[in-house]
């Protein structure tokens, strides 16, 4: 598929040129396997505000990941040894994004990707067989069918597992083997069914802590990875950020022409700022949803807002169509949100219209679609 | 800012201040860093001065010979007290106090035990603490409102936009970070010259950060003023001064005064050695004048100190974080040709390993694989991150990464707890014997000395006192109190009646538990400024606090208090502000604990010996008590039982004789709460019981009242048992006065089903807990009578358990069917 038909292309096609460009200037030693250097990786994350070489011009190197920059690198140098590494944390708090920029920095792929559902198998962690070959040819080598695991240790790229705590815990225990012994035994293939993780091999691992329906992973899988606690966004003027940059990347991709307005990313990321942290800038008290809160949501809801100003109306975002994207973000787990939400409005917003008025009024005036 | 500060000024600055062949070396130091340390015992070897003068309080000079004594071991630190009795630094005319805290690595102590070993004569150089504090505005340097205020804050270097940018640009989390970088481990590396040459660049480029109004406000000005003159006099008198100063103030004491003023708002604004002054400067600046200040109303001691309270992270913003991971750095670069390196890589490992065993004691891991990467990984971060080699952040992201196994939160953070513990450390200084004592300190000892305590012990100590038998043991029950009172820690009593709480007053023992710690003496020099003894500063203590106090129910708990210290306030402003106090509460439950303290301190006045007329504090509450009664008839569920407390108590204090006019406004107040649609049934309870107590309602009527709840509907129905409780809270005898109450108890609970029972069963058992061990068992008497059992058969009876009576219930069931049928 090319590049300009994806919906959302991987993170190494994204960055494609920036990834070259750190590649092109990258001097600092790197671990075997790697494509970069951990310097490189953490600037191809954290950004650069000087630009570097590439090609006939320069290009700077985008920030794209926000919030705490120590953890980044404690990912680097995890990765780069003996452990696993597990990003934890409420659902929305861009760990599968960390984790796919880690992969493309790292091994220049970040779609070699098992995907924890209730229904993985060990086969699909694994390796499972062409059936019809396996019937004709027997056990061969090339009756087998690998799994990212696989891949990734033939290959000595790693390997993402998002949301292994979906995963039945047995299932998630069929790593802990391959995680401290980094070998693979397919007896199957006899003699030659031992595969020996080649340097560069890791693993990262996704895991939400808030959703319902996870498995507790066991003491000895939780050895033989460090853990790392992604945390929501904790400013409001960091999360606005993240919203108008996030929300810009996805109109490009889709062509949406029509340019992000700030005073509107501001009000959606306080709401979504207070009703995670339960207390309003002005002092009030909240209580706070049980739905996720996350800056993800607040991303998805403000695109819709744009989408549906883009198409149905004038262009202009209006705060009505955010009101009603709002209710549809909140209610759907569970209904004593909505009146959380509700009173929300008629205490914080309505002082937040009387002191700044402007947008905040329109704000507070779509109170009606909160029913 | 660029523009201003060249490079080359930079040199001419250092030029001047760090020269080993001239007249006055200074030395900008950073609180309790140990870079600084070592390079500072380089620099007195080279220099050999033989005059130190050190960045301090002049109050302390004294105690110089005291703090460089071997004996004397760091942590400690000087306290300095005013009483501001003229209003010199405001009308308020409070007390103000502060610490100057010291560790092995701090570089004033440096200077002071290696100015000792060379001979050079030490002084500290900045203005009097009281005068510090006159020129500083409020809120502002060492009056900012904090529990600690202390000496030795390096705000200035830390909070800046400078530093906020130098940060931002050096990728690094925050000061701490950048200072342990660039400062704490690569100045380990470098060449005196230039770790001064480094350290002086950073704090000018700070200073230049800083308004002249910010400075003026917290007096660093008028402070580098007298530090200037200090200076320019020991030049007059020695050969080479040695001045060890905070970083920020280097700028501001060598040299032309040019450097200290801005043209504009910065302090660094003009050019370093420009001649031009803003309007309204001159060259020639005033002499201090210094007021003249009562020596009694000034404190400065020496006392022991913690890591803990040392420990910047702790909020009192002096000197470094973690003290005990600098103090063992401190420690391993104390050996000959030590590699800084190395002695941070072995101090990061001993933490490691140290955290790492604690933790596997209680939750069974970090393994020693886990100790092997978490130290693999402070060393990978430290080249990632460019530092020479790994130090405290390294050690803190290791851990956090290798031994928290699972999301980071409260049930799994022991590893970081245990880390930042060790970090800041437990160790406790210790002072030389010569060290200088307030009053207060030698009253502690002669008391001790008088009730024969033993304070040398290396343990706690227990004593049992008989203080209503024994006048002695009276006097030492009083001595403890007050020992509590001011917070030293000394004495700490386990059993014996609780006044406070009201609990175990029936106990006619105390049994104290004491032990002697250096803290104690700390405790006691922090609480000299109160007064000479013991006794006075416990009475100046409790005034402030009266003074202090709003609320009626707290300022009870300190009469209290003061009740059990034998402190007699009958002289002081202490109940007249008390009466203040209650006059202006309208808050029924704190009149209430005021009113049961009072209660309780006039019945226990002659036990106590205590001599105090509390009859005029007790009228007035209960006044008070009663105009606010009326309109307390639907009062919360949880309030309802403190209502009732103060029903009872009033009941009380007015069955004595003289008080009849009270006593029928009260009658009348609960007429008219029975009256109430609204009342809460607990209290209906006790309103109802107390109009029986006083004979306004027969046995008969209560049973009618009682028969109402019992049989009540709806919601209700759930009330009886509350009904039931707060009638016997106050009157049980009502059920021995008329048998029908038990007839009419039992229906209820025959009719009752087993969900409805078992939400009424608290109320009731605690109905039932009013009762004495006697009247239980006339009750029981009574009860068995009724089901045609003798007292000593009811007592036989086994009890039944849940399956025979759920059997029993259907077979009767069953038989009565068949009878019907």
């Amino acid at each position: 598929m090319s590049e300009a038909k994806m919906m959302r292309p991987p993170m190494e096609v994204q960055y494609r040129e920036e990834l070259e460009a750190l590649a092109s200037q990258d001097t600092a030693r790197k671990p075997i396997g790697w494509k970069l250097s951990p310097q490189a990786v953490r600037t191809f994350i954290l950004g650069s505000k000087k630009p570097i070489p590439y090609g006939d011009g320069e290009i700077t190197i985008q920030k794209k990941y926000y919030g705490n920059d120590a953890l980044i690198e404690r990912c680097i140098v995890t990765l780069a040894g003996n452990r696993g590494l597990m990003l934890v944390g409420e659902p929305g708090t861009a760990k599968s994004m960390l984790s796919e920029l880690l992969s493309a920095a790292i091994s220049g792929v970040s779609t070699n990707t098992i995907q924890g559902t209730a229904g993985t198998t060990e086969d699909m962690i694994k390796y499972s067989w062409n059936y019809a070959m396996l019937l004709d040819r027997g056990p061969v080598k090339e009756a087998l069918v690998p799994s990212p695991l696989y891949v990734g240790m033939e290959k000595g790229i790693l390997t993402r597992f998002e949301e292994i705590t979906r995963t039945p815990a047995q299932i998630q225990d069929s790593l802990i083997s391959v995680l401290s012994d980094k070998v693979l035994n397919v007896p199957e293939l006899g003699d030659g069914g031992l595969l020996f993780a080649k340097q560069g091999f890791n693993v990262i691992g996704t895991a939400n802590t808030r959703d319902k329906g996870v498995n507790e992973m066991s003491s000895a899988l939780k050895r033989r990875f460090n853990f790392e606690t992604v945390l929501p966004v904790r400013e409001v003027a960091l999360e606005k950020q993240i919203i108008i940059q996030e929300v810009e990347k996805l109109t490009k991709e889709n062509q949406i022409e029509m340019t992000v307005d700030e005073s509107a990313a501001e009000v959606l990321a306080t709401t979504y700022h207070e009703l995670r942290e339960g207390t309003s800038s002005m002092g009030h008290q909240i209580d706070r949803p049980a739905a996720v809160m996350s800056t993800a949501e607040a991303v998805s809801v403000f695109y819709q807002t744009m989408m549906s100003a883009y198409y149905y109306g004038d262009s202009r975002i209006s705060m009505d169509a955010m009101v009603q994207n709002l209710v549809g973000a909140v209610a759907k787990e569970n209904g004593d949100d909505l009146p959380k939400v509700r009173s929300y409005f008629q205490t914080v917003i309505r002082d937040k219209s009387a002191k700044e008025g402007g947008i905040w009024s329109a704000y507070y005036e779509a109170k009606k679609y909160l029913g | 800012m660029e523009r201003v500060l060249r490079g080359e000024e930079i040199s001419r600055l250092m030029d001047e201040a760090c020269s080993l062949t001239g007249k006055c070396f200074y030395f900008p130091v950073r609180h309790h860093s140990p870079a600084c340390s070592l390079h500072l015992k380089k620099v007195i070897a080279a220099y050999r001065p033989d005059c130190i003068l050190i960045e301090g309080p002049e109050n302390a000079n004294g105690m110089i010979p005291d703090m460089a004594d071997p004996e004397t071991q760091a942590p400690f630190c000087i306290y300095y007290s005013y009483r501001d009795k003229k209003g010199l630094i405001d009308e308020k005319a409070e007390d103000y106090r502060c610490y100057y805290p010291f560790l092995d690595a701090s570089p004033e102590l440096v200077a002071m035990r290696e100015g000792t070993a060379i001979g050079a004569s030490l002084r500290f150089m900045d203005l009097p603490y009281e005068e510090i504090l006159i020129a500083e505005k409020e809120g502002m340097g060492l009056r900012r409102q904090e529990e600690k205020n202390s000496y030795n804050d390096d705000r200035y270097l830390a909070e800046n936009a400078f530093i906020s940018g130098v940060v931002e640009r050096s990728g690094l989390r925050s000061f701490e970070e950048f200072w342990e970088s660039h400062f704490e481990m690569d100045g380990l590396c470098k060449e005196t010259g230039e770790f001064l040459r480094d350290v002086l660049y950073y704090c000018v480029l700070s200073r230049a950060s800083t308004t002249v109004s910010a400075l003026k406000e917290d007096g660093c000005l008028a402070r580098e003023a007298y530090m200037r003159e200090q200076i320019a006099k020991a030049i007059k008198e020695h050969q080479r001064i040695l001045v060890v100063t905070g970083g920020f103030h280097v700028a501001g004491l060598v040299g032309p005064k040019a450097w200290l003023w801005g043209q504009e708002e910065k302090a660094l604004g003009g050019d370093l050695f420009g001649e031009d002054l803003p309007e309204g400067l001159t060259a020639s600046e005033p002499k201090s004048k210094l007021h003249a200040i009562d020596e009694k109303d000034v404190g400065t001691y020496l006392m022991s100190y913690s890591m803990e309270a040392a420990d910047r992270l702790n909020g009192y913003c002096s000197g470094m974080p973690h003290p005990m991971f600098y103090q063992r750095i401190w420690e391993g670069m104390q050996e000959d040709g030590a590699d800084a390196g190395e002695v941070y890589r072995q101090v990061i490992l001993q933490f490691l390993v140290e955290v790492g065993k604690k933790v596997r004691q209680k939750e069974g891991y970090p393994s020693t694989f886990d100790e092997i990467c978490a130290m693999t990984m402070c060393k990978n971060l430290a080249l990632l991150r460019g530092k020479p080699f790994p130090g405290a952040h390294e050690l803190r992201d290791g851990v956090l990464s290798n031994y928290v196994k699972g999301e980071y939160q409260l049930a799994t953070d022991r590893p970081m707890r245990v880390l930042l513990k060790r970090l800041t450390g437990n160790r406790i200084g210790k002072l030389t014997k010569n060290a200088k004592l307030p009053p207060l300190c030698s009253d502690f000892e002669r008391l001790c000395h008088l009730y024969r305590l033993d304070v040398h012990a290396a343990t706690k100590k227990e004593l049992t006192l008989s203080p209503f038998a024994k006048k002695r043991h009276r006097e030492i029950s009083a001595f403890l109190f007050r020992m509590s009172f001011l917070g030293t820690g000394f004495a700490v009593r386990k059993k014996g009646p609780n006044l406070r709480l009201r609990k175990d007053r029936n106990l006619i023992r105390e049994i104290w538990e004491y032990h002697y710690q250096p803290l104690v003496t700390s405790s006691l020099i922090e609480a000299a400024i109160y007064g000479g003894t013991i006794e006075e500063a416990c009475r100046a203590l409790a005034d402030k606090r009266f003074q202090e106090e709003t609320d009626a129910g707290a300022a009870s708990d300190l009469l209290v208090q003061a009740f059990e210290m034998d402190l007699g306030l009958e002289r002081s402003g202490s109940l007249e502000k008390l009466h203040a106090i209650i006059q202006g509460s309208e808050d029924f439950f704190s009149l209430t604990q005021t009113f049961s303290n009072l209660l309780m301190l006039m019945e226990r006045k002659d036990l106590y010996g205590y001599e105090m007329d509390l009859t005029p504090l007790r009228d007035l509450v209960m006044q008070k008590l009663l105009a606010l009664l009326g309109h307390l008839t639907n009062v919360k569920e949880e309030d309802a039982a403190k209502v009732l407390q103060a029903l009872k108590e009033l009941y009380r204090a007015l069955l004595g004789a003289g008080q009849e006019e009270e006593r029928d406004y009260f009658i009348d107040i609960l007429g008219k709460m029975s009256e109430a649609p609204d009342l809460n049934a607990l209290l209906a309870g006790g309103v109802y019981g107390l109009l029986y107590a006083y004979g306004e309602l027969n046995a008969e009527q209560i049973a009618e009242t009682t028969r109402g709840y019992l049989n009540a509907s709806g919601e209700k129905a759930g009330r009886a048992a509350d009904f039931v409780r707060g009638l016997f809270f106050v009157a049980r005898d009502v059920i021995f006065a008329w048998d029908g109450m038990i007839d009419m108890l039992d229906d209820f609970l025959q009719r009752t089903d087993y969900e409805s029972f078992l939400k009424v069963l608290p109320q009731l058992r605690l109905a039932f807990s009013f009762f004495t061990p006697a009247e239980m068992d006339r009750l029981a008497e009574k009860v068995a009578k009724r089901f045609g059992l003798r007292g000593r058969e009811f007592a036989q009876l086994r009890e039944v358990t849940a399956e025979e009576y759920a059997y029993g219930k259907a077979l009767e069931k069953k038989i009565l069917s068949g009878m019907e049928g």
